[in-house]
């Protein structure tokens, strides 16, 4: 599909194109160009080069295709199914298809460390580009998900702020939280 | 086919080698995250750093599916609680509740009272106690108590009506944060 091309500004001026459907991915983006404010390159002071064609990658998938998202969301299955008779088959194996294709790429796309993890989550915040934002959020709390505290600490590179005796009462109620609290 | 040879082409390079401030993330961000996260792992995740702390104390008990609360008085004050989103039962003891009871709750609070004169709200998640002045005339009266609002808000206005006996009919009792004991 042919369309108007939009130029973006990295933090450390480097420009990269993209096309105006992707960029429409992104609330923040589609309010400047609906707002008519486009004057040739929009300027993103939040976000960096190294992470501006991660950023974009997303919107060219996702950009003009508001559904897709949605149907991953609904784990594929279409809900008129049951009410429609006429449901055709042959619609409902391709749209399986693309799901599945779709969620492979995410899985690919989301193969990356807890720094970009960082990034590209602040990035999809400020750009307000809702499915990837779900999808770092998500990664990141499947990395909290069941660890202890320290591992936790090692998963994201956070050092413990705490003083000593505040460690120590944190480890008492942790022990004490093993002791009291069972879980089935 | 050509959409993955891109992917490769491009998620390649993306080589970040400082270290991310996640302690410091935003408090947004931070809420997103915890609203997927089940109790325990938020819990978890507050002993991690002061900030994470902080977010976590200030939101779990507002993101947090309600909980079903079974109380055992005469078990040692046992706590059971059902989580109908995890399909999870969680126990917890509290000997000091032992013969009392459970005349209302409001956003995580429990207002207890016993025929003894006591009567005050706790959060058996952070087992914080406010005493209440006591306003039982008879200790076998008929109570009812209710919370205006949540307890932690200056605006709590505590509620109790008492049925006396049938010459001096109901007494009504108000208390709110500040009043004197």
């Amino acid at each position: 599909m042919s369309s108007t091309k939009i130029f973006l500004k990295s933090s450390d001026d480097k420009t990269f194109e993209i096309d105006e459907t992707a960029a429409r991915a992104s609330e923040t983006l589609k309010n400047i160009i609906d707002g008519g404010c486009l004057d040739g390159v929009i300027p993103l002071p939040n976000v960096s080069s190294n992470i501006l064609p991660k950023v974009i990658e997303y919107c060219k998938k996702h950009g003009g295709d508001n559904g897709s998202s949605k149907k991953i969301a609904n784990g594929g299955v279409d809900k008129d199914k049951e009410i429609l008779p006429d449901y055709d088959e042959e619609e409902d194996k391709r749209e399986k298809v693309r799901v599945d294709e779709l969620k492979k790429w995410e899985e690919e796309y989301m193969d990356f460390d807890q720094q970009v993890l960082y990034d590209l989550m602040l990035a999809a915040n400020y750009l307000h580009i809702k499915g990837l934002l779900d999808l770092t959020v998500e990664k990141a709390a499947s990395m909290i998900r069941g660890r202890t505290p320290d591992q936790i600490r090692e998963n994201f590179n956070i050092n413990s702020d705490f003083t000593p005796e505040e460690e120590e009462e944190m480890i008492l109620i942790e022990d004490e939280w093993d002791d009291e609290w069972a879980f089935d | 086919m050509a959409g993955r040879k891109t992917t490769r082409k491009t998620h390649k390079p993306v080589i970040v080698d400082e270290l991310r401030p996640w302690s410091e993330l935003h408090t947004e961000l931070l809420e997103l995250i915890m609203s997927r996260l089940c109790i325990e792992d938020v819990v978890r995740l507050s002993f991690v750093c002061k900030n994470w702390l902080y977010v976590a104390h200030s939101l779990h008990v507002i993101n947090q599916s309600p909980l079903l609360l079974f109380f055992f008085p005469l078990k040692n004050g046992k706590f059971k609680f059902f989580d109908p989103s995890q399909g999870k039962f969680y126990f917890d003891e509290f000997p000091e509740l032992r013969y009392l009871y459970i005349d209302c709750s409001k956003d995580g609070r429990l207002l207890f009272s016993g025929s003894m004169d006591c009567m005050f709200l706790f959060n058996p998640f952070t087992k914080s106690k406010i005493n209440l002045p006591y306003c039982r005339s008879f200790p076998c009266s008929y109570m009812r108590v209710a919370l205006s609002c949540g307890a932690t808000s200056p605006d709590c206005v505590v509620f109790a009506i008492e049925d006396v006996d049938e010459f001096r009919g109901v007494s009504i009792g108000i208390c709110r944060p500040g009043d004197a004991h």
